[in-house]
């Protein structure tokens, strides 16, 4: 609330004053926003003041009045899926993340069950939920192993409290032989456990379940559900290797002794989604022999040490007898050529 | 021993009375304050009609009405009465719901330091630009009765607020 002689000070020139205003403001925004309701079993008092002068008597009179009644405990709850658009998984996937959240929109404590439904319409595949995670440790994110990792749901309920929010994590496994962009959806459906509760109409009144009295079935009817997407984003890696060109030892293009062939492989990336880690390791044919210092990416030469951070390639040391060229995470679509060559023994 | 203890009984006695008769005569205006939220229900024709019942389920964004009742219990007329009402904690006003009939009624959004109409009260935001203060802005609610009230006339002032 902003009081008008705060607002006429903040004119002034006091600048600490004016921060240390600014501050509290942000706090009270901050609480407001969050604060969704008087919590239960809160008291309400409310005094009336009366102040008058009495016939002849010109000396001031007050009296008061008071009444008080307590606040009843609503139960209401939210789900909302955070991703920020459809989860990219690969065919097949294990462990693939959803994040959702959870708030307690009611006034008081209350515990939550949580399940999944993936026999979901208007998807192309049903992901095979795994298990369920909660987020309680600080790190962002799931971490489902390590000293501190969030606690894993094993049924009964969560508990939160008045406007409390908690992260759950929805990890499923994706089937194979899927096609790039189908898409699968998973329902999380959140329920209070209070008995009578979930489902309710609104305004159903639960004698005896609330905070120092009844409760009362909230707006949500004390359950929610929300929808997070799965959409399938493999990418796609094709090699196509080709003679580029033979040189003779006699002026023509002929696969003589001593001829020099040299190769190149086409690393083609479709479909969707990023090639992780990608390393293409070509074997010397028989019969052959590399031609050292040969060896290019994308026209750009490659040493044949393996010598970080020069470049990532290298002849005979990765693998034997085999050139490897280690190109690492690539986004679809991209091409990426690699050229080396030989000589005929 | 026996005539010592009633002796002291009548001094208890007497000390009491005139204690009493100060409390009693203390409140000349004597004020009764409730707290109602309106409930649908059906009559015996079976229409649908709004009834007041004393405020017991009030969850947040529940509409309560506060009426305060005034009564002039001396024998003697009360002048200037002015009844102040602040906010109940955790209750916003609810905007056009005041009522008191020939009273003046004015509103404080500085915790009772100064009373006005709602067109005169303004707050101010972060860059010092001036805006109508909001019903959320009002801290007090104030009832000027404009009459003297006679002994034992009696009247009543009430608002609207809702459960943050």
């Amino acid at each position: 609330m902003f009081r008008l002689k705060e607002a006429k000070k903040l004119n002034g020139h006091t600048p600490i004053f004016c921060m240390a205003l600014i501050a509290c403001l942000m706090v009270s925004w901050a609480s407001t926003a969050w604060a969704l309701g008087t919590s239960a079993g809160t008291s309400i008092t409310n005094t009336a003041t009366v102040v008058y002068t009495l016939g002849s008597s010109p000396a001031l009179h007050t009296s008061s009045t008071s009444d008080v009644f307590d606040v009843l405990e609503i139960i209401d709850v939210t789900v909302t899926w955070q991703d920020s658009a459809d989860v990219p998984v690969n065919t097949p996937h294990t462990d693939a993340v959803l994040t959702f959240q959870i708030v307690n929109l009611g006034n008081g404590p209350e515990d939550f069950r949580l399940m999944t439904n993936e026999a979901l319409g208007g998807d192309n595949f049903d992901p095979a939920v795994q298990t369920l995670w909660q987020e309680s440790n600080t790190i962002l994110g799931l971490q489902t192993s390590g000293a501190t990792p969030d606690t894993q749901y094993m049924g009964g309920g969560i508990a939160l409290n008045a406007d409390e929010a908690v992260t759950v994590y929805v990890l499923s496994d994706i089937p194979a032989a899927l096609a790039d962009t189908d898409t699968g959806h998973v329902q999380l459906t959140v329920e209070a456990l209070t008995p009578g509760a979930a489902g309710a109409a609104a305004g159903t009144e639960l004698p005896g379940a609330g905070v120092g009295g009844n409760a009362m079935v909230g707006t949500t009817n004390a359950d929610g559900d929300g929808q997070g997407t799965y959409v399938v984003s493999a990418p796609v890696v094709t090699l196509t290797k080709s003679i580029l060109q033979i040189v003779d030892p006699y002026g023509g293009n002929q696969p003589y002794t001593s001829a020099q062939i040299t190769y190149r492989i086409l690393v083609d990336v479709g479909g969707s989604g990023t090639a992780e880690g990608l390393v293409v390791t070509d074997a010397i044919p028989a019969n052959t022999t590399y031609l050292p210092g040969s060896l290019t990416l994308d026209t750009l030469p490659q040493t044949d040490a393996d010598d970080v951070p020069v470049d990532n390639s290298d002849f005979n040391v990765t693998n034997a007898n085999a050139v490897t060229v280690n190109i690492g995470d690539t986004v679809a679509p991209a091409t990426r050529a690699i050229e080396f060559s030989v000589t005929i023994n | 021993m026996k005539a010592k203890r009633i002796w002291i009984l009548w001094l208890v006695v007497l000390l009491a009375i005139p204690a009493v008769s100060r409390a009693q005569s203390k409140d000349h205006i004597q004020l009764t304050s409730k707290a109602e939220v309106e409930q649908e229900a059906f009559n015996a024709e079976g229409k649908k009609e709004i009834n007041r019942v004393p405020a017991a389920k009030v969850v947040p964004g529940s509409e309560v009405i506060f009426t305060t009742t005034y009564v002039n219990t001396s024998k003697e007329k009360a002048e200037k009465a002015v009844i102040t009402n602040p906010l109940p904690e955790h209750m916003v006003y609810k905007e056009n719901s005041v009522q008191g009939k020939g009273t003046q009624i004015t509103f404080s959004i500085d915790n009772g330091k100064s009373f006005n109409i709602p067109a005169k009260l303004f707050v101010f935001d972060a860059a010092g630009r001036k805006f109508p203060a909001r019903p959320q802005d009002y801290t007090h609610i104030r009832w000027e009765l404009q009459t003297p009230l006679q002994p034992g006339a009696a009247g009543e002032v009430s608002f609207r607020a809702i459960l943050k």
